[in-house]
C-alpha cells in the first residue's frame, strides 16, 4: 500500500480524538478501514465490531420513540457506544462514511489515553447530557410549525399580477408567497424575486407572478423541527420554507423565524424584548444579559462585538420601556428626543451600571402644559430601568430630575456656559454629556445641540485644555519600576480597577482629540479610527490606543463571565493572580502605552499651564 | 450478451498461445469469474478502480507516467490496497505535464519500468471488473502496453466506465447533459461527495470507486443487482 498524501490521512488527522495519533498509526489505522456510501433515508445497520465515522453528508440517531437524538455531520463518530446500537442510524443526507475494526483501533491506540477517553462510557454520559440538553433547546424539540412567525402562509394563484402581489406582500408584511395552479403548490415567490427577476430586468408588473416564481418550492412536514429546517435551508441555500401537512400548505418558516429561537443569543433578546408589555416582562429577560456576556465571550467572540451586543440589548430596553410609556400616557404633546450618556451611549456597556440619561425637548415646550406628562414618562422608564438593574444614577443624571429635562434652547445655554467657563463640576459633567446618543424620538434635537456644541469645543482651545486636563486624572497602575500599583478593595486586595484604571483613560484621551477635532462618532474605537483618518491623531498612536483598549477590555470580559459563571456578581476589580504571566506582560505594555499617550496629550493641549 | 462471447472467444484463443508470461496467463484464466455473468451479482463482485496519469491522450505516441488503483468488495472500498505506481517513461516530460500531475522528471526517474508496472497491474486485476472513468484512456494504454509487451492486439476485459453509466441514467430518465457535466468532480458533487483537491493517479481511483458506489446506490436493489445490468 502507497498512501502517501491521500486525502483520507488528512482527514483523519482533523478528526477528534485522532489529531493526537502519529503518523505511522493513521497509516496503519487505513488498512482497517473501509469505506461505504448510502443515500438520504437509508437506515444504517450497525455492527458491534466497528467504529463509524462520518466522511460526508449527516446521519441522524433517533431513540425508540423515534424522537431525535443527535444529528452528526462530518468528522463525527457513532457506533462506539453499545447502549446506543439499538437506536435508529438514519442517513439524513446522502452520506459517505468509514467503517473501522473496533478491536484494531483500541489496540493500535492502547497506550493513548486521550484516544481512549474520548470513547469511554464516561465521555458517553457526558455527550449523553449535552445531546439531551442540546435537546432542551427550543430550536431542537420544536416543530417548525411552532416557530413560523405567521402561521399563515399566503397562497396566491399563478395567474395574478406580479403588482398585486407585491401589494399583499407589503400589506401582509411578508417576505415570501405560495404560489398555487387549481390549488396545488406550484411555485414560490420570495421578496428577492422582485429585486432580480423584476426590478433588474425591468419586467411588466402586470405579467402574471408565475413568470417570475421558482417552481416546485422545497418544503418541509409540519413536525420537523427546527434544526432539520436549518440543514434544508443551508444546504439548498434558501431562507423560506412552505410547511406542509397533508399535502396542504399550513405555513411557511423563514431563516428569520429560526435566529428568533436561538435563546441568549443578542437577535433572540432584542426580539424578545420589542414583544414586551410590561415591565415585568422586560426585567425577565434583561436577567439574560449576564448569560449572553458569558456566552459571547466562551464563544470567542471579539470584544467590541461583545459589548456592542450587551449595548443593543440595553438601548433596546430603553426604547420598549418609552413605547410603553407612550402606550400609557398616549402620544407626545410635543416632540422630544431620549438621550443616553456614558457607556450606553459609546455601544461599550458589559454589565449592568448607573443609567444616565436626559431629555431635550422641542422649543415648543411650556411646562404649565406638557411638564405633567414628561415628568410622568420619564418616571416611568427611569422606573423600568432600575428594576431591570440600570440602577438610579447616584449623581442624579436622569431626565427624571429637571435640570436634565429641558428644552433644547435651555441645553444649549447650559453647554455655552461649561465651555466658555470651566470649573470642576462643569468638566465634570462635561465628560458625561459628551457622550451622548439619541435612542428614542426626535435625533434632530441632539444633532441640532451638538452642531452648537462642537462650534463651540473645536475653537475653545481654554476648555480643550481643561478637558485635556480632566482626562490625566486617572493614570494607569503601573509603579517607577514597571510593577503593577494594587487597589486596596475591600475584600479584593490585590487587584486591578480595569475600569478606572484600565479602560476610563483610554475613553477619555479619544474624548478630547475627538471634541478638538470635530469628530462626532462616540464610540471609542470608531473615534480614534475617524481620528487616524482625518489627521487628528498619528494613525501609530491611533492603532496602538485601540490594542491596548482592545486587550484591557478583554481581559475585564474575560474576569466579568467567569465570575457570571461562578454565579457572583460581575465588577471590575482583576485579582492579578487571576492574569497569566503573559497577559501581565501584556498588560504592562498596555499601560506603558497609555501613559505615553496621556503624556502626549498633556504636552499637546499644555495642561500645565493650568495648575 | 454480445460483447461477453466475443470477450470469452478472445480469451480462449489467447490462452491457447505458447510462451505467455505467468501474470498475462492468469489473469487471462480468472477472467471466466467476472464473465460469468449471469450468476454475477455486483454485491459479490471484485472490483479494481483504475486510473492511468498520461502525457497525453494518443497511446501509440504518449506514454503512462503513473498508475493508481484501489479494490471494492462487498460494495465497500479498501483503502488498505490502495496502490500508487510511478512509471519510468524514459523521455522527458514538457511541463505542461508537470503542472497537472505535479510529478517531475526526478520522481519519474524513480519509476518502475512499464514491464513491471503491467505485471503489478495484471496482478491487481486478476479475477476483478475493471472500473473506470472515461474508458478510453486506461483501455487504450493498456491495449497498446499489451501490444508492445506481450505481441498481443487487445486484453481482453470486463470494464465498467462511471462516465457511460451517468450518460446511460440521463439518456434512460431524459435529463440534459451540460457541458463538463459528466467530468468526474461535477458527477461527485452531484452524490454529495466531498471536493478532493489532490490530482493524483491514486485520490482519483479513490474518487472513481466513491463515485461508482454512490451510482449502485442509487440504482436501488443493491442484492439483487446483477453486472450484465450495468454494462
Amino acid at each position: 500500500m502507497e498512501i502517501e498524501g491521500l486525502e483520507m490521512i488528512d482527514f483523519f488527522k482533523l478528526t477528534l480524538p485522532l489529531d493526537s495519533a502519529t503518523s505511522t498509526q493513521l497509516k496503519s489505522l487505513l488498512t482497517k478501514t473501509e469505506i461505504a456510501y448510502r443515500r438520504k433515508g437509508h437506515i444504517l445497520t450497525i455492527k458491534p465490531d466497528y467504529l463509524y465515522l462520518v466522511r460526508k453528508g449527516a446521519v441522524r440517531i433517533e431513540d425508540e420513540n423515534e424522537a431525535l437524538f443527535s444529528m452528526l455531520g462530518e468528522h463525527q463518530w457513532f457506533g462506539y457506544s453499545v447502549q446506543l446500537l439499538p437506536y435508529t442510524h438514519l442517513c439524513q443526507e446522502d452520506t459517505l462514511y468509514y467503517r473501522i475494526d473496533k478491536a484494531y483501533f483500541y489496540a493500535l491506540f492502547a497506550d493513548n489515553t486521550t484516544i481512549e477517553n474520548f470513547f469511554t462510557e464516561a465521555n458517553l454520559e457526558s455527550s449523553i447530557q449535552s445531546q439531551n440538553f442540546i435537546k432542551k433547546d427550543s430550536l431542537l424539540s420544536n416543530s417548525v410549525l411552532s416557530m413560523s412567525r405567521s402561521n399563515n402562509a399566503y397562497l396566491v394563484d399563478k395567474k395574478v399580477s406580479i403588482s398585486e402581489v407585491a401589494q399583499l406582500m407589503h400589506k401582509k408584511n411578508v417576505t415570501a408567497v405560495v404560489i398555487t395552479d387549481e390549488k396545488t403548490v406550484c411555485g414560490i415567490v420570495t421578496d428577492r424575486a422582485f429585486c432580480t427577476k423584476v426590478a433588474a430586468q425591468n419586467l411588466d408588473v402586470s405579467k402574471p407572478i408565475s413568470d417570475i416564481m421558482t417552481d416546485n418550492p422545497i418544503s418541509i412536514a409540519h413536525y420537523k423541527s427546527g434544526v432539520e429546517a436549518m440543514l434544508l435551508m443551508a444546504n439548498s441555500r434558501i431562507r423560506h420554507l412552505p410547511i406542509v401537512k397533508n399535502e396542504q400548505v399550513v405555513g411557511m418558516v423563514t431563516a428569520a423565524d429560526l435566529m428568533r429561537k436561538q435563546s441568549h443569543n443578542v437577535v433572540f433578546l432584542v426580539n424578545e424584548i420589542l414583544v414586551s408589555n410590561t415591565i415585568e416582562a422586560l426585567e425577565k429577560i434583561s436577567k439574560q444579559i449576564p448569560l449572553l456576556l458569558q456566552n459571547s465571550y466562551e464563544s470567542n467572540m471579539d470584544q467590541h462585538d461583545i459589548t456592542y451586543s450587551i449595548s443593543a440589548v440595553g438601548k433596546s430596553i430603553n426604547q420598549q420601556l418609552l413605547k410603553q410609556a407612550e402606550a400609557l400616557l398616549g402620544p407626545p404633546p410635543i416632540d422630544y428626543a431620549w438621550v443616553v450618556a456614558g457607556s450606553l451611549a459609546r455601544s461599550e456597556q458589559i454589565a449592568h451600571t448607573d443609567q444616565d440619561n436626559l431629555l431635550i425637548l422641542s422649543d415648543e415646550y411650556q411646562e404649565k402644559l406638557h411638564g405633567e406628562y414628561f415628568t410622568k414618562l420619564t418616571h416611568y422608564v427611569s422606573d423600568g430601568l432600575n428594576a431591570c438593574g440600570y440602577v438610579y444614577c447616584p449623581g442624579d443624571v436622569m431626565a427624571t430630575n429637571q435640570k436634565w429635562r429641558q428644552s433644547l434652547s435651555v441645553w444649549k445655554s447650559y453647554f455655552k456656559k461649561w465651555i466658555t467657563s470651566p470649573e470642576p463640576k462643569a468638566l465634570m459633567y462635561a465628560s458625561i454629556f459628551f457622550d451622548l446618543k439619541c435612542i428614542y424620538g426626535e435625533a434632530e434635537l441632539l444633532d441640532n445641540l451638538l452642531t452648537k456644541v462642537f462650534e463651540l469645543t473645536e475653537s475653545n482651545t481654554i476648555f480643550q485644555s481643561h478637558m485635556a486636563a480632566n482626562a490625566l486624572h486617572y493614570t494607569p497602575p503601573l509603579g517607577f519600576f514597571r510593577n503593577f500599583m494594587l487597589d486596596k478593595n475591600g475584600a479584593n486586595k490585590k487587584s486591578l480597577d480595569m475600569k478606572k484604571k484600565g479602560v476610563v483613560p483610554i475613553v477619555d484621551i479619544a474624548r478630547v482629540y475627538a471634541l478638538s477635532n470635530g469628530v462626532r462618532s462616540v464610540n471609542t474605537q470608531d473615534r480614534l479610527r475617524e481620528l487616524s483618518d482625518m489627521g487628528g491623531m498619528s494613525s501609530s498612536g491611533a492603532n496602538d490606543l485601540i490594542e491596548a483598549y482592545k486587550f484591557i477590555n478583554s481581559v475585564r470580559i474575560k474576569h466579568q463571565s467567569q465570575q457570571i459563571k461562578s454565579g457572583c456578581l460581575a465588577d471590575n476589580y482583576v485579582p492579578t493572580k487571576e492574569i497569566s504571566s503573559l497577559d501581565k506582560k501584556h498588560l504592562k505594555d498596555a499601560f506603558r502605552l497609555v501613559t505615553n499617550m496621556q503624556s502626549a496629550l498633556g504636552s499637546r493641549y499644555q495642561t500645565s499651564i493650568l495648575s | 450478451m454480445r460483447l461477453r462471447f466475443l470477450t470469452e472467444y478472445h480469451r480462449k484463443k489467447l490462452l491457447k498461445k505458447a510462451h505467455l508470461p505467468k501474470p498475462l496467463s492468469q489473469y487471462l484464466s480468472q477472467l471466466s469469474r467476472p464473465l460469468a455473468d449471469n450468476v454475477n451479482l455486483i454485491k459479490d463482485l471484485e472490483f479494481l478502480v483504475l486510473d492511468f496519469e498520461t502525457t497525453g491522450f494518443d497511446a501509440s505516441k504518449e506514454k503512462i507516467i503513473s498508475m493508481g488503483y484501489t479494490v471494492i468488495k462487498n460494495l465497500r472500498i479498501l483503502p488498505q490496497t490502495s496502490t500508487h505506481i510511478l512509471v519510468n517513461p524514459k523521455q522527458v516530460l514538457t511541463e505542461k505535464n508537470v503542472a497537472i500531475h505535479q510529478l517531475t522528471d526526478e520522481e519519474l526517474k524513480q519509476g518502475i519500468s512499464l514491464e513491471s508496472a503491467m505485471d503489478r497491474l495484471l496482478l491487481a486485476m486478476t479475477g476483478r471488473v475493471i472500473i473506470v472513468h472515461f474508458d478510453n484512456v486506461e483501455k487504450g494504454f493498456i491495449n497498446q502496453a499489451c501490444r508492445q509487451l506481450y505481441r498481443i492486439n487487445a486484453l481482453p476485459m470486463v470494464m465498467l466506465d462511471t462516465l457511460k453509466i451517468e450518460q446511460k441514467k440521463r439518456q434512460q430518465t431524459q435529463q440534459q447533459i451540460k457541458s463538463g457535466g459528466l467530468r468526474l468532480f461535477a458527477l461527485r458533487e452531484k452524490y454529495n461527495l466531498p471536493r478532493y483537491n489532490a490530482h493524483n493517479a491514486i485520490q482519483d481511483a479513490i474518487a472513481t470507486a466513491e463515485l461508482f458506489l454512490a451510482q449502485i446506490e442509487y440504482m436501488g436493489k443493491k442484492e439483487t443487482l446483477k453486472l450484465k445490468q450495468i454494462i
